[in-house]
């Protein structure tokens, strides 16, 4: 029988089974292994999970369901979040199926684009923790590939020697064990990286939709609509303007992973699903919170307002080239809508 | 753990008239046993070390073992005990680690062999544990309120800790006792080990035949070890032995602090003994029923000294003899050659034991109450018995045998 211990919110599940190795008092990592995985020499996932013995799935359900573990105690949120449906979808159903194809599914980054990752966590929620339960441990909300800035205290976040890669020996390390008592929090942070740092959280928290088919590149694309940073039909993006003022708006946030302009664009293309990245997007774009997850397309796009107040100009007896001066668009492409030769 | 009241999972704690009866075990009797055959009346004889009559010193056990479990759960229920708990895996992680959470209760319960004090330990066990095992839903809270060990003849510490882990995974399904094994660990990571599991589930640990430690040259160790389980482990231990440990813990104030509890000798001539003779009396098996008397009682204090296991003994064997050599009555012959032919072994302890107070007999255990009042003197001499005796024209060996135990002897 696998007697696990109550879950704290918002804890990492490999930290969950790190508290249940400690509580074992088992001499060796090999035998909590025996008992959490199928596979006893299996490297624990510290972002998700790894196939778990019946024993510890009913170890589990004492406390909640598997999908609650998934939304609530792993990763899940962060990889999947901005994935197409069916991808979503596939990736959510392996792994509740402890299927590690899941990998291969979900956004992860991997090989040179990664970097090495340890865990993270923030001295001051670490000292709360000890207060209130009698120890810490690792928060989702402090592992966010990219934050390193805790949302709650607005400090630096601290990389422990957990490292999250399949490098080290196996093993499951308890944040209590990690986590010194000493050490100062450093509060050496920008007004914008805290700001980031809380949009993000924020999103992360956010319930998944698993039925918006709407593709976030497009979102963050008509997110731009009538501004400067789309032509006039709002069909085309103008990726200097965007990335020149993005560079600059972000000049002071260290470690913006998005330095060149095939980077930001690939957000836009749907080619990169990083949480990370997409919010920076969305962050700068003025996009809220609550837009960014329910993305919801505008009914009527500036493309078809376009083309109807031209046709609308039109009908009422003006040429196309009144019709550019009054809105004060380009001819060529007034002549263009008006001969239907336009998307 | 923290933050849940485990006290309430306790059942409530006995006293006085609910107490006794809660504790007293009394096995169906029939008094037409004594028309079956010999079989069933020999089989059923066994009844009798069923048998168990409350004293004073199961009751006070039993308050004493129900409180050290009380301030056991308290200390789990602390957020000090989660802290403890991290401060044991550093131990089993060879890291430098602190006893935060002390001790609970730790005391001995000493008593000569045969006094019943294993049984009353046992009992009172029995009587706390309704619940094998205290759950909290939805919650890894498992406690075996008390588990109870032998300490091994050798005072194996690895041994005592492996014994431990054992009865824990009797009792909650867990491989803790194998993977022990398999690590191979040392005698310091063991003890981290069991510290945590009995931080996590045990209320209170009962050591039996602590007594071992004496004559054995790891004694001292194996109290070492378990004063370092109690400060890590924050649960109540009780030790049960034999009064040869007392010297033993006297050698050391630390070990003296941890032996302060319940010392019993064997059980003196009074009430409580008679009453623990009458209702014994009672379980007959024999097809001639004897009524107990004074004489009986006292000739069974006689040989027993006290000592109530002896009296479960001779009370048992005698009827053994009666059933299977024909004479089928249970009187102060057959007890006699009970104690002669079963209990030789004894006999050097008994007569060690005897107390010169027991040739001195009260005046009012000897004589009939309605003459009492006549007597102003508490002692007798027989010569005495004798002058009564003959003038009321009795045998005088007869009229002696009912107030004193008398032996016949070949000249």
């Amino acid at each position: 029988m696998i007697m696990l211990p109550e879950p704290y919110p918002d804890e990492l599940f490999y930290s969950w089974m790190a508290r249940f190795f400690v509580r074992t008092g088992y001499a060796r990592y090999r035998f909590v292994a025996e008992d959490l995985y199928v596979n006893p020499c299996t490297k624990p996932n510290p972002e998700f999970w790894n196939k778990l013995t019946d024993e510890a799935v009913l170890g589990i359900n004492r406390y909640m369901s598997l999908e609650d573990v998934i939304m609530n105690h792993t990763m899940f949120p962060q990889n999947a979040r901005f994935l197409p449906k069916e991808r979503k979808e596939k990736a959510y159903a392996l792994l509740l199926k402890m299927d590690k194809e899941y990998n291969n599914v979900l956004y992860i980054k991997k090989g040179h684009g990664a970097k090495t990752r340890w865990l993270q966590y923030c001295p001051l929620c670490a000292r709360e923790d000890r207060q209130e339960c009698g120890e810490t441990y690792w928060h989702r909300e402090h592992q966010l590939i990219g934050v390193d800035v805790c949302a709650k205290h607005n400090c630096r976040l601290v990389d422990s020697n957990v490292e999250i890669s399949s490098k080290p020996s196996p093993s499951l390390m308890s944040a209590e064990l990690e986590v010194p008592y000493e050490g100062e929090p450093d509060f050496n942070i920008t007004e914008l990286e805290c700001k980031v740092a809380t949009y993000i959280v924020d999103v992360f928290y956010k319930p998944i939709d698993f039925q918006n088919e709407v593709d976030v590149g497009k979102y963050l694309h008509s997110a731009m609509e009538y501004t400067k940073y789309v032509t006039e039909r709002g069909l085309k993006r103008k990726m200097i303007e965007i990335s020149k003022d993005f560079f600059e708006y972000y000049k002071e946030l260290p470690n913006n992973p998005i330095t060149e302009q095939w980077h930001l664009e690939s957000v836009f293309l749907n080619r990169n699903m990083n949480l990370y990245d997409v919010c920076l997007v969305a962050f700068f774009l003025g996009v809220t919170v609550q837009e960014l997850m329910t993305m919801k397309l505008p009914e009527i796009a500036q493309s078809k307002m376009y083309d109807a107040r031209v046709k609308e100009l039109h009908a009422q007896g003006l040429n196309y080239r009144q019709i550019a001066d009054e809105m004060n668009t380009s001819y060529d492409l007034v002549k263009l809508v008006g001969y239907g030769k336009v998307k | 753990m923290y933050n849940v009241n485990l006290v309430k999972e306790l059942p409530e704690l006995l006293m006085g008239k609910e107490l006794e009866e809660a504790l007293q075990i009394l096995p169906e009797y029939n008094s037409d046993i004594v028309n079956e055959n010999e079989a069933t009346r020999l089989i059923a004889l066994e009844n009798l070390y069923k048998v168990f009559i409350p004293n004073n010193m199961s009751k006070e056990i039993y308050s004493k073992l129900y409180l050290a479990l009380l301030h056991s759960l308290q200390k789990k229920s602390s957020q000090v005990a989660i802290a403890q708990i991290n401060e044991n895996a550093k131990a089993i992680r060879g890291k430098e680690y602190s006893s935060i959470m002390g001790g609970a209760d730790a005391f001995t319960v000493i008593a000569p062999s045969g006094c019943g004090k294993s049984s009353c330990v046992t009992r009172a066990i029995n009587l706390i544990m309704q619940k094998q095992v205290l759950e909290v839903k939805q919650s890894d809270i498992k406690i075996i309120p008390c588990v109870l060990v032998q300490c091994p003849w050798d005072s194996s510490i690895k041994g005592m800790l492996l014994e431990i882990l054992r009865v824990i995974d009797m009792h909650l399904d867990t491989s803790y006792y194998t993977k022990a094994l398999r690590a191979q660990a040392t005698i310091d990571i063991l003890i981290g080990t069991v510290s945590q599991v009995a931080l996590r589930h045990i209320g209170l640990i009962v050591v039996d035949e602590i007594q071992n430690v004496v004559n054995s040259k790891n004694g001292k160790s194996l109290i070492g070890a378990l004063t370092q389980l109690i400060n890590n482990a924050g649960i109540s231990i009780i030790l049960v032995g034999t009064p040869e440990s007392r010297v033993f813990f006297e050698q050391a104030f630390q070990l003296a602090r941890r032996s302060l509890g319940l010392c019993y000798d064997t059980m003196e001539y009074g009430t409580e003994f008679k009453h623990f003779c009458e209702m014994l009396f009672q379980y007959q098996y024999v097809k001639n029923r004897t009524e107990i008397n004074e004489g009986i009682i006292q000739w069974l204090y006689e040989r027993s000294q006290g000592n109530l296991s002896i009296v479960v003994s001779l009370l048992h064997d005698s009827q053994e003899l009666a059933i299977l050599n024909g004479t089928e009555t249970v009187n102060i012959e057959m007890l006699d050659e009970a104690y002669r032919k079963r209990l030789s072994l004894l006999h050097s302890f008994v007569s060690r034991k005897k107390k010169t107070s027991t040739a001195k007999i009260k005046l009012e255990d000897l004589i009939p109450t309605d003459t009492k009042e006549e007597e102003e003197n508490a002692f007798v001499l027989i010569s005495s018995l004798v002058m009564r005796a003959k003038n009321e024209c009795r045998d005088v060996v007869t009229f002696l045998s009912d107030y004193l135990p008398v032996e016949k002897v070949m000249i």
